[in-house]
């Protein structure tokens, strides 16, 4: 193979390239692929942490999550950790890619770095998708819905991909037993093993620097990184202690008044959606992002070239500016629609039952389209608060009024009930009588 | 030499590539069955309305809700549907968007395209055809079990 000759070029393309001092395995950008392994790190502890408190069931999932957050010391911030820690590693990853683009140092002999680093990195986004159901909360609900059926667009085999990981045909308690798996067992594994290539590749071949022949690893770089690292891991904590991560309402399918929104690093995906009509949800379901992935991961041996500065690699550089730009440009044109949304309030915890069937009751037959219950639900119409109601009424008594208004309260401004099963209603009732304010 | 090692390398790599389809394709025969639930569909009867509730014009919104078995599990299951009625015959509107199933909502201000889509803004008319938005399937019709008389309950079949 060719070895000595070009060694030669390289390095008198990185002088051309750079201005000033020669570009190599140093420098501040070269730190950002060592703050993504950090962030890693930290979204392994985190995770480890929640996973002492969470409870893999429909049931107690979401009632778990708010235990955590109520009970334990420093609960709060172990969920904002590892819930903006997603976001973190995921933006770092991409900076860090962008860097290795510009720079040509996807190219041999770093090659296998490259090709390994990718499929890390969609692992790491998997494992967001999958973390997103975990806490059982509406917009978990409404997102795996939405991205289980852009799965199913997959052409052949697409709705067997979506039931498998659904374990059924919608989102449900299977799901989250089968998204948890993935999310703490498989996806993990599968983490460390390509990881465990990734930095291998890297230590024997030196970091994916834009130049050979300089030393894996000297003092300075060490302390470069380490600073940032240690800056990027103090914006994150400051971030997780500044901020609560949202956690929302209990999913509840029937209350369709809530809008989901994806995560920022989906906006563009979203947009294509959006204008590609539905026969061809295929195309920016799956071909794009297959495409634009296999064109990332075959770059090396497309640009085969030994050029690693910009001005020798105008058409490979320029082309991948165009795909960035129209990223980037997709996800801005998507932020102009914001949701809508009527959250519903929360629950009190610990209350039992019948009371939290009845909770669900009241957002699955949409009693906030009319009825205010402390800041939530709307205010065009007269109808009482909900938490401001009638204080003395017995259990049967407001079941009956829900069945049938014009009846037993003479208006007419309220729909009957009366095809809500009773057990149903007496349940809204119980609910009810538990959040009148005195 | 060199050349031939590495035309052989090829070679065996295009015939793993090919050996690892079918291996591939039993792998995931197998998976499915394995990580497919049993298909035990047990039918639910629902009751929605009086047959004289349901309007010519319009959409007459509802929640059903009902308990299945899901593995250990006994969820309740809830979902909405639109009454209708198209040329006379009562109909059932999954508010399943038939794009990428986001729920649909009710508009009720609208007369058009009365049935909203928030995900990418689909809508739909009052018997389900699509009016706007990137779906292109109106949306589905449910079953139902209609009475004779006008005060009987319409059931929902599931």
């Amino acid at each position: 193979m060719t070895s000595d000759p070009l060694a030669g070029t390289i390095l008198a393309d990185d002088v051309v390239d750079s201005s000033g001092e020669a570009r190599g395995s140093s420098g501040w950008l070269q730190t950002l692929g060592f703050c993504a392994l950090v962030l890693l790190i930290l979204q392994g502890l985190s995770g480890l942490g929640l996973a002492f408190h969470y409870v893999p069931s429909a049931d107690l999932a979401y009632d778990s999550i708010r235990a955590l957050e109520a009970d334990i010391a420093g609960g709060k911030l172990l969920r904002a950790l590892h819930y903006y820690g997603a976001s973190f590693l995921i933006a770092c990853i991409l900076l860090a890619m962008l860097r290795i683009f510009l720079f040509g140092a996807y190219k041999a002999p770093q090659r296998c770095a490259w090709v390994s680093g990718l499929p890390l990195f969609m692992l790491v986004v998997a494992s967001g998708v999958t973390g997103e159901l975990l806490p059982w909360t509406e917009q978990a609900y409404f997102a795996t819905q939405v991205r289980t059926s852009i799965l199913a667009a997959t052409p052949g085999m697409g709705p067997d991909l979506s039931q498998i990981a659904l374990g059924g045909d919608e989102v449900a308690g299977p799901s989250l037993l089968r998204f948890y798996v993935l999310h703490v067992i498989l996806l993990p594994a599968g983490i460390l093993a390509l990881l465990v290539f990734h930095l291998r590749r890297l230590c024997r071949k030196g970091l994916s620097n834009g130049s050979a022949g300089s030393k894996p690893w000297d003092l300075r770089q060490l302390l470069r990184q380490s600073l940032m690292a240690l800056l990027v891991s103090a914006g994150l904590f400051y971030m997780a202690w500044a901020e609560i991560a949202p956690l929302g309402a209990i999913v509840e399918p029937g209350d369709t008044a809530f809008e989901a929104s994806p995560e920022w690093h989906f906006l563009w995906l979203n947009q294509l959606l959006h204008i590609f009509p539905g026969e061809l949800t295929a195309i920016p379901a799956f071909w794009i992002p297959t495409l634009l992935l296999l064109g990332a991961l075959l770059l090396p041996f497309i640009d085969r070239s030994s050029a690693r500065g910009i001005a020798k690699r105008k058409f490979v550089v320029g082309f991948g500016l165009l795909i960035l730009i129209g990223i980037i440009a997709l996800s801005l044109a998507s932020l102009s629609h914001k949701p809508e949304n009527r959250a519903a309030p929360p629950y009190e915890l610990g209350i039992n039952p019948v009371e939290r069937q009845g909770y669900l009751l009241l957002r699955r037959h949409n009693c906030m389209q009319c009825h205010k219950y402390g800041e939530y639900g709307e205010t065009d119409f007269d109808a009482p608060d909900l938490d401001f109601m009638t204080p003395d009424m017995s259990v049967s008594e407001i079941a009956e009024i829900i069945a049938d208004p014009s009846e037993t309260l003479g208006t007419e401004d309220m729909p009957g009930y009366h095809y809500v099963p009773e057990e149903d209603r007496r349940a809204l009732a119980t609910y009810l009588i538990k959040i009148q304010q005195q | 030499m060199n050349d031939q090692n590495e035309r052989r390398g090829f070679l065996l790599a295009c015939v793993g590539a090919l050996a690892a389809v079918p291996i591939l394709g039993g792998a995931f025969a197998a998976l499915r069955t394995m990580l497919s639930p049993a298909g035990g569909t047990s039918e639910v009867r629902q009751s929605l309305c009086k047959l004289s509730e349901v309007p010519a014009e319009g959409l007459l919104e509802r929640t059903v809700s009902y308990r299945l078995r899901r593995g250990p599990a006994v969820e309740t299951i809830s979902r909405k549907v639109f009454l209708t009625r198209d040329e006379g015959q009562v109909i059932a509107l999954s508010s399943r968007c038939t794009h990428l199933g986001c729920a649909v909502n009710l508009d009720k201000e609208s007369t058009t395209a009365p049935l909203i889509c928030p995900c990418h803004d689909g809508r739909f008319d009052a018997k389900g055809a699509v009016i706007d938005g990137p779906a292109t399937r109106p949306l589905e019709r449910l079953k139902l079990e209609i009475p004779e008389e006008e005060d009987g309950s319409v059931l929902l079949i599931l």
